[in-house]
C-alpha cells in the first residue's frame, strides 16, 4: 500500500509540475500573440495614415495639373498678343519714319 | 566524409520538421490500435493476475484499454483527444514511476534492465510529446479564433 502511495504522490507531483510548466508556456505564447496583435494594429494605423496622405497628395496633384493647364493657356494667349503688338509696333514705327 | 556529415545533418533537420509540422493522427491511430490488440485484458483474466499477486496490474491494463478505445473514438476531435491523451499520459507516468521505484532491482541491475528503463522512458517521452503537440494545436486554434 505504501509503495502505491509513494508512486501516486510522485505521479501527482510530476503532473502538477507538468501542468505548471504548460501554464507558463501558455502564458508566454499568449503574451507573444498579444504583442504581435499590437504590432499589427500599429502597422495598420501607420498604413491607414499613409493611404490617407497619398489620397490627399493625389487630389493636390490633380488640382496642380489643372492650374498648370490654365496657366499654359494664358501664357500661350499672352505670347500671341505680345507677338501681335511687336509687329504692330514695328509697323507704326515704320509709318512714323515715313512722315 | 563531409558529404556524409552534411547528409546526416540534413536528415536530422528534416526529422525536426516532420516532428514539428506534420500531423500525427494516422500514426497515433495505428499505434493505439496496436495497443488495444496487445492489451493484456483481452488475452488474460483477472484471476491469472491475482494468482501472480498483481491483481491491480489487471485494472491498470483495463484503464489503458478504455483510454485507448476512447482515443480511437475521438481521434478526429482535438479537444476530447487532448483530454484522453493527457489521462493516458498520467497513467503512463504512474506505471513508469511504479516500475522505476519498485520493479527494478537496483542492487543487481543488468543490461536488460537498462534496456527496459530506456524503453519505458522513451515511451514516456513519446506520450509527453504527443500530449504537448495536441495541447499546442488547441492553444493556437483558440488564439486564432479570439
Amino acid at each position: 500500500m505504501s509503495e502505491n502511495l509513494t508512486t501516486i504522490i510522485i505521479t501527482l507531483v510530476s503532473v502538477l509540475f507538468g501542468a505548471g510548466g504548460w501554464k507558463f508556456y501558455e502564458f508566454l505564447i499568449k503574451n507573444k500573440r498579444e504583442k504581435q496583435k499590437e504590432d499589427l494594429s500599429e502597422n495598420n494605423i501607420f498604413r491607414d495614415d499613409l493611404i490617407s496622405r497619398v489620397d490627399k497628395l493625389e487630389a493636390d496633384k490633380g488640382n496642380c495639373l489643372n492650374s498648370l493647364l490654365e496657366i499654359s493657356k494664358e501664357v500661350s494667349s499672352l505670347t500671341t498678343k505680345v507677338e501681335f503688338l511687336e509687329r504692330e509696333n514695328i509697323s507704326l514705327k515704320t509709318k512714323l519714319e515715313k512722315f | 566524409m563531409i558529404n556524409l556529415t552534411r547528409r546526416v545533418v540534413m536528415y536530422f533537420n528534416k526529422l525536426k520538421k516532420v516532428l514539428l509540422y506534420f500531423d500525427f493522427q494516422p500514426l497515433l491511430f495505428f499505434w493505439v490500435l496496436s495497443d488495444v490488440f496487445n492489451n493484456m485484458v483481452l488475452w488474460s483474466t483477472h484471476s491469472i493476475w491475482v494468482e501472480q499477486g498483481q491483481g491491480n496490474t489487471y485494472f491498470l491494463y483495463l484503464a489503458y484499454l478504455i483510454l485507448s478505445i476512447l482515443m480511437l473514438l475521438f481521434i478526429h476531435n482535438y479537444k476530447r483527444l487532448s483530454l484522453f491523451v493527457n489521462l493516458y499520459l498520467c497513467l503512463y507516468l504512474f506505471s513508469t514511476i511504479r516500475y522505476l521505484l519498485h520493479s527494478v532491482d537496483y542492487q543487481n541491475i543488468e543490461i536488460i534492465d537498462y534496456k527496459n528503463i530506456f524503453i519505458t522512458l522513451w515511451y514516456s517521452t513519446m506520450w509527453i510529446w504527443i500530449a504537448f503537440k495536441i495541447k499546442n494545436e488547441n492553444l493556437h486554434k483558440q488564439l486564432n479564433n479570439e
